[in-house]
C-alpha cells in the first residue's frame, strides 16, 4: 500500500511556483529520503501533505485514502489519516512554559490516548530521546538540540504508521545525528514508514532505502542512493586524479585528459576506469604514485540538475 | 475544540495573561475605592447607588482603554505568532481540525478574561464593603453586570485582533496595526462623530436629549466599536429629571432648567440600550466569523 502518494501537485505563492507538478509515492515500510537544495519545495510538499497549506491543484493520498483533490481537502479523511501520522516540522518551538512531560501529555490528549497508557508512553519516548532526566524542566530553558529531540518525541506520541520529518537533523551535533538515525532505524525495524527531507546527502545516505531528489518543485530523480549516484556518474562522468613518476602518453584513448603538471593528470571518463589507467601506465614502464577517483557530492548532483534545467 | 480550549486556558494561566488582566483591573479599582473611602471618611454615609455611580464614572472609560488594548493585542498576535514559532504546525498535524482549534483557542482566551473579570468583581465588592456600602442585591448585580459588559468589550476586541492575526503574517506588524486601529476606534472616530452630532444638535437641547442623540449617532455610525457601545450603555445608568430653578440676579429673577441625574442601575441601562448590547454580541460574532473563515483557508507557513 502507498502510505503517501502525491500526484501532479502544484503550489504557487504569488509569482513563485513552489511545487510544479510534483509526483511521488512512498510505500509501506520504506524509509524515503526527500532530498533537495534549499528552496526546492521540500517543506511546501510536506506542509501540503498535512493540510497545513492549500496546494492549487493535484492529488494527495495518505495511508491509502485520498485527502486532497481539485483544490480541496477532505477534512474527515485528513483527520483520520492524521491520527496515524507523526510530523516533526522544521524550525518549530514548543511551548516554553511547559515541561517536556507536560508537552507530550497535552499532545497525547489530542489523540485520546488513555491516561493509564499515556504515562508509560511518555516515559518511553523521553527515554528514547534522552530527555527523561529533564522531564520537569521548562522547555524554555532547553538548548536547540534538546528542543529538536522533543520535537521528535512529539512526532512519535501516537505511535504513527507514517512518520514525516522535515529537515530533522538540522542543528544537531554529530552525537545527536547518530541518535536520530538510530531512532529512524528502530522505526524501520518496527515496520513503520518514514518520509524525511534533507538537503544533506550524508544525513540520508545511511538510513534511506529510497531517495527522491526535488529541484524547483519537481521530482528529478528517484531510486536508491547507489542508483542515483550511478545514474549521475553515467551522465557527469568520473573524475580520476593520477600522478606518475614520469610523463605518460594517453594517445589512442577516448577519455578527456587534462595535464595539470608533467606527471599529474585529471581524467574524465564515463565509468570507473582505474584498472585501464593502471594497465596503461604500467605498459609504458611508469609507476603510479597516486590514483584517486572522485565521486560527485549530492550538492554537485543538485547543481547539475539546476544547470540542466537552465 | 475542547483540546484547543484546554491548551489556551493553561497558557493563559501559566503565561500570566490572566494575572496581567486582573492586575490592570485592580489598578483601576483600588484608587476608586480609595476615593470612595475618602468621601465617606468626612462623616457622610455613602449609599450603594452613589458608590456605583462614582465607580462607573471612573472605571468604565479607563478599563475599556487598558483592557481593550490588552485584548486587541492578544488577539492580533494569537495566530501569526504561532505560525512564526511553528507550534501551530505541530498542533494541526495532530487529530485536530482548524475550525475546532481556532474556536477552542478563542474560547480559552475569553474564559481567561472572564476569570479575571470574576476576580475583579470580587475585589470591587470587597472594596465597596470596606468603604461601608451595604452590599444589597442591586449593588452586587450592578457590579457583576458592569464587569460583564467590560468582558464583552474585551471579547469583541479579541475577535477584532483575530482578524488582524489571520491577515497579517508578521506578529510585529499586527501588533502595530492593532494599536493604531485601537486608537482610531477608541479616540479618533468618536471625535468626528461627536463633532457631526453637535453640528446637527438643536441649540436648546437638554442633557437627556443630548445623551439620546449621542446614543443614536454612536449606534448608527460606530456600531463596530465596542467602546462606543459601552459608553452608550453606561450613559443610561442614570436618567435625567428636569427641574426648573429660579435665581435672583442684579437684573432680576432668572429661571433655568437643571437636569438632575437619578441612578437607575446597570440592569436598567442594559434593558434600555439592549440594541447596543446586541451590537456587542453581533459584532463579536461577525469579527470572529471573518477570522475563522480566513483561518481555515490560510497557508500556515
Amino acid at each position: 500500500m502507498a502510505m503517501l502518494r502525491i500526484d501532479s501537485l502544484v503550489k504557487v505563492y504569488r509569482d513563485v511556483r513552489a511545487l510544479d507538478g510534483l509526483s511521488l509515492e512512498v510505500k509501506e515500510g520504506q524509509i524515503y529520503g526527500f532530498l533537495g537544495p534549499n528552496g526546492a519545495g521540500k517543506s511546501t510538499a510536506i506542509l501540503g501533505t498535512l493540510g497545513l497549506i492549500y496546494p492549487n491543484s493535484g492529488r494527495i493520498s495518505l495511508l491509502g485514502k485520498e485527502v486532497f483533490r481539485d483544490g480541496k481537502f477532505s477534512e474527515k479523511a485528513l483527520l483520520e489519516a492524521k491520527s496515524k501520522i507523526g510530523y516533526m516540522p522544521e524550525h518549530a518551538t514548543l511551548w516554553d512554559f511547559l515541561t517536556p512531560y507536560q508537552t507530550l501529555d497535552i499532545l497525547a490528549d489530542s489523540f485520546d490516548i488513555p491516561r493509564t497508557e499515556r504515562g508509560k508512553r511518555i516515559r518511553e519516548l523521553l527515554e528514547t530521546v534522552n530527555l527523561w532526566e529533564v522531564k520537569d524542566k521548562k522547555v524554555g530553558k532547553f538548548s536547540k538540540g534538546m528542543r529538536q529531540r522533543l520535537l521528535l518525541a512529539q512526532a512519535l506520541i501516537n505511535d504513527p504508521e507514517l512518520l514525516i520529518l522535515d529537515e530533522p537533523m538540522s542543528g544537531l551535533d554529530p552525537k545527536g545525528i547518530a541518535e536520530f538515525k538510530e531512532v529512524i532505524r528502530e522505526q524501520k525495524k518496527a515496520g513503520k514508514t518514514v518520509f524525511f527531507s534533507s538537503h544533506i546527502l550524508a544525513h540520508v545516505e545511511e538510513v534511506c532505502d529510497t531517495v527522491g531528489v526535488i529541484v524547483r518543485g519537481k521530482l528529478r530523480l528517484e531510486g536508491n542512493i547507489k542508483q542515483i549516484k550511478e545514474n549521475f556518474l553515467k551522465k557527469a562522468g568520473y573524475l580520476i586524479l593520477l600522478e606518475t613518476n614520469k610523463p605518460v602518453s594517453f594517445e589512442g584513448v577516448d577519455w578527456e585528459v587534462e595535464r595539470v603538471s608533467p606527471t599529474k593528470y585529471k581524467i574524465k571518463a564515463p565509468g570507473d576506469i582505474r584498472e585501464e589507467v593502471n594497465d596503461l601506465v604500467w605498459g609504458q614502464g611508469a609507476k603510479i604514485l597516486q590514483l584517486m577517483v572522485r565521486v560527485p557530492s549530492l550538492e554537485e548532483v543538485f547543481l547539475s540538475l539546476v544547470k540542466e534545467e537552465d | 475544540m475542547w483540546w484547543g480550549f484546554k491548551l489556551e486556558l493553561k497558557k493563559g494561566i501559566r503565561t500570566k495573561k490572566l494575572w496581567a488582566v486582573l492586575l490592570i483591573m485592580l489598578l483601576l479599582y483600588i484608587p476608586v475605592i480609595y476615593l470612595l473611602k475618602q468621601g465617606t471618611g468626612s462623616g457622610g454615609e455613602m449609599s450603594g447607588e452613589a458608590a456605583m455611580a462614582i465607580m462607573i464614572q471612573f472605571i468604565t472609560g479607563m478599563s475599556m482603554f487598558f483592557l481593550g488594548i490588552v485584548a486587541i493585542v492578544m488577539g492580533a498576535t494569537s495566530v501569526n505568532k504561532e505560525i512564526e514559532e511553528g507550534t501551530i504546525r505541530v498542533v494541526l498535524s495532530k487529530k485536530i481540525s482548524r475550525l475546532s482549534y481556532i474556536l477552542g483557542k478563542f474560547s480559552g482566551q475569553s474564559v481567561v478574561f472572564f476569570g479575571a473579570v470574576l476576580l475583579a468583581v470580587a475585589v470591587a465588592l470587597a472594596g465597596l464593603a470596606y468603604v461601608g456600602v451595604d452590599l444589597t442585591g442591586n449593588v452586587v448585580s450592578d457590579v457583576l453586570l458592569l464587569n460583564l459588559v467590560l468582558f464583552m468589550v474585551m471579547v469583541e476586541f479579541l475577535a477584532l485582533g483575530y482578524i488582524l492575526s489571520t491577515f497579517l503574517k508578521s506578529s510585529g506588524s499586527a501588533l502595530g496595526v492593532a494599536l493604531v486601529l485601537f486608537f482610531i476606534i477608541y479616540l479618533v472616530i468618536p471625535i468626528f462623530v461627536q463633532y457631526e452630532m453637535y453640528t446637527h444638535a438643536p441649540g436648546d437641547i437638554s442633557e437627556g436629549g443630548l445623551r439620546d442623540l449621542k446614543a443614536d449617532y454612536y449606534t448608527k455610525y460606530i456600531f463596530y466599536s465596542p467602546t462606543a457601545q459601552v459608553e452608550v450603555i453606561t450613559s443610561y445608568v442614570s436618567d435625567y429629571r428636569e427641574v426648573k430653578k429660579t435665581v435672583d440676579t442684579p437684573k432680576g429673577k432668572v429661571t433655568y432648567t437643571k437636569s438632575i441625574p437619578t441612578y437607575n442601575g446597570v440592569g436598567h441601562a442594559i434593558r434600555t440600550r439592549w440594541v447596543n448590547v446586541l451590537l456587542l454580541f453581533l459584532m463579536s460574532a461577525a469579527y470572529l466569523a471573518l477570522a475563522v473563515v480566513r483561518f481555515v483557508r490560510m497557508d500556515l507557513r
